[in-house]
């Protein structure tokens, strides 16, 4: 029978899964665990053990038990996660989603801030308040993600399994219902302009305020798709293994 | 691991790489093989160290490829690491000194 291609692999394999260490470091320790468990499968291979009996040897000689994995866990721990550590449980239940709502109630905070923006947003209609739903929705979901994984650097298979493309269909959500929105206002206008009780001021008018619509939903799901390119860039950048994921 | 455990582990790992760069697997057997067998560090005990070590500033690692996507990481020490080894030597000689006068006293 052959030898496995790579013999450490499923040893390997098991130790990423329960070693709570962010990336890029989780990779290094599994890089360097590799490199050992080689260095010392040759070494009982030169005392004269078989290939099984030296691979078995070396996976004992060079194991991490779990009080291992926990101090390894222990000196890669981030410094958000120190300080959310130190913090009681009832503060802490409290800081994490403060951390996480602050800078999206303060980009809130600048819209609403902003006159003309509000006043552009109420041109578009009711069916703006489903845009700013939907796209907002979707920074939420990529603003929690940045959070997660490079503010408290939590890789763990719980906090990797959100890597999917829910903001992406959001942000399609949003764009759509601006252009439905737009399509209803021009819709509406046609309506009026066929029965003569427009008079060209309200024509002008009318030709406009449909496209805030359709201009605030392309904008937000820009702004989704953007954040959604940057955090996958950013989760690559840190060797982070992705799974194949769809998107609209 | 307590902090009398880690002290002696991470004096250890200072001592082995006192005589040049050597990477984890070297470590362990350089430390067991000196040392007759007396003095062994585990991997589970040795990685730990050696990271925490690195983030001080007492050691440095150096990747080195090994061959498609394979890579070693091999550790030396640097300036603060040797400062650090001055130290700790001069501390267990004092211990050993005295270890030696107090049972030479009692035998």
């Amino acid at each position: 029978m052959n030898a496995p291609a790579d013999p450490f692999g499923e040893a390997l394999a098991h130790v990423a899964e329960r070693l709570d260490v962010p990336y890029p470091d989780r990779a290094e320790i599994l890089d360097e665990l590799a490199a050992d468990l080689e260095a010392a499968y040759h070494a009982f291979r030169e005392r004269g053990l078989g290939e099984a009996d030296a691979r078995d040897a070396a996976l004992r000689e060079v194991s991490l038990d779990p009080a291992d994995l926990a101090a390894l866990a222990d000196v890669h721990r981030p410094a958000a996660r120190r300080a959310l550590d130190r913090l009681p449980a009832r503060a802490r239940a409290l800081a994490e989603p403060a951390a996480l709502a602050l800078p999206f109630l303060a980009l809130l905070w600048l819209l609403s801030a902003e006159v003309p923006l509000v006043l552009f947003l109420r041109e578009g209609g009711a069916a703006v308040a489903l845009v700013l739903a939907l796209g907002a929705l979707a920074l939420f979901l990529e603003l929690r993600r940045f959070f997660v994984w490079f503010v408290l650097r939590d890789h763990g298979p719980a906090a990797l399994a959100e890597d999917t493309p829910a903001p992406l269909y959001l942000a399609a959500g949003a764009a759509l219902a601006g252009l439905g929105g737009t399509a209803l206002g021009y819709h509406v206008l046609l309506a009026r302009w066929e029965s003569g009780l427009l008079s060209p001021e309200a024509l002008r008018a009318g030709l406009r305020e449909p496209l805030a619509c359709a201009v605030t939903g392309f904008a937000l799901a820009t702004l989704t798709v953007l954040l959604h390119g940057a955090l996958a860039s950013g989760l690559s950048a840190l060797r982070v293994p992705r799974r194949k994921t769809g998107g609209p | 691991m307590t902090a009398q455990r880690e002290a002696r582990g991470s004096f250890l790992v200072l001592v082995a790489l006192k005589d040049g760069p050597k990477h984890g697997y070297e470590i362990a057997s350089f430390l067991r093989e000196r040392s007759g067998g007396f003095f062994s560090l585990s991997f589970g005990a040795l990685y730990p160290i050696l990271h925490r070590l690195e983030r001080e500033g007492l050691i440095a690692g150096d990747w080195r490829d090994l061959g498609p996507a394979k890579r070693k990481k091999v550790y030396r020490l640097n300036h603060r690491g040797e400062e650090a080894l001055a130290s700790e030597r001069e501390r267990a000689r004092a211990l050993a000194g005295a270890l030696a006068r107090l049972l030479g006293e009692a035998g």
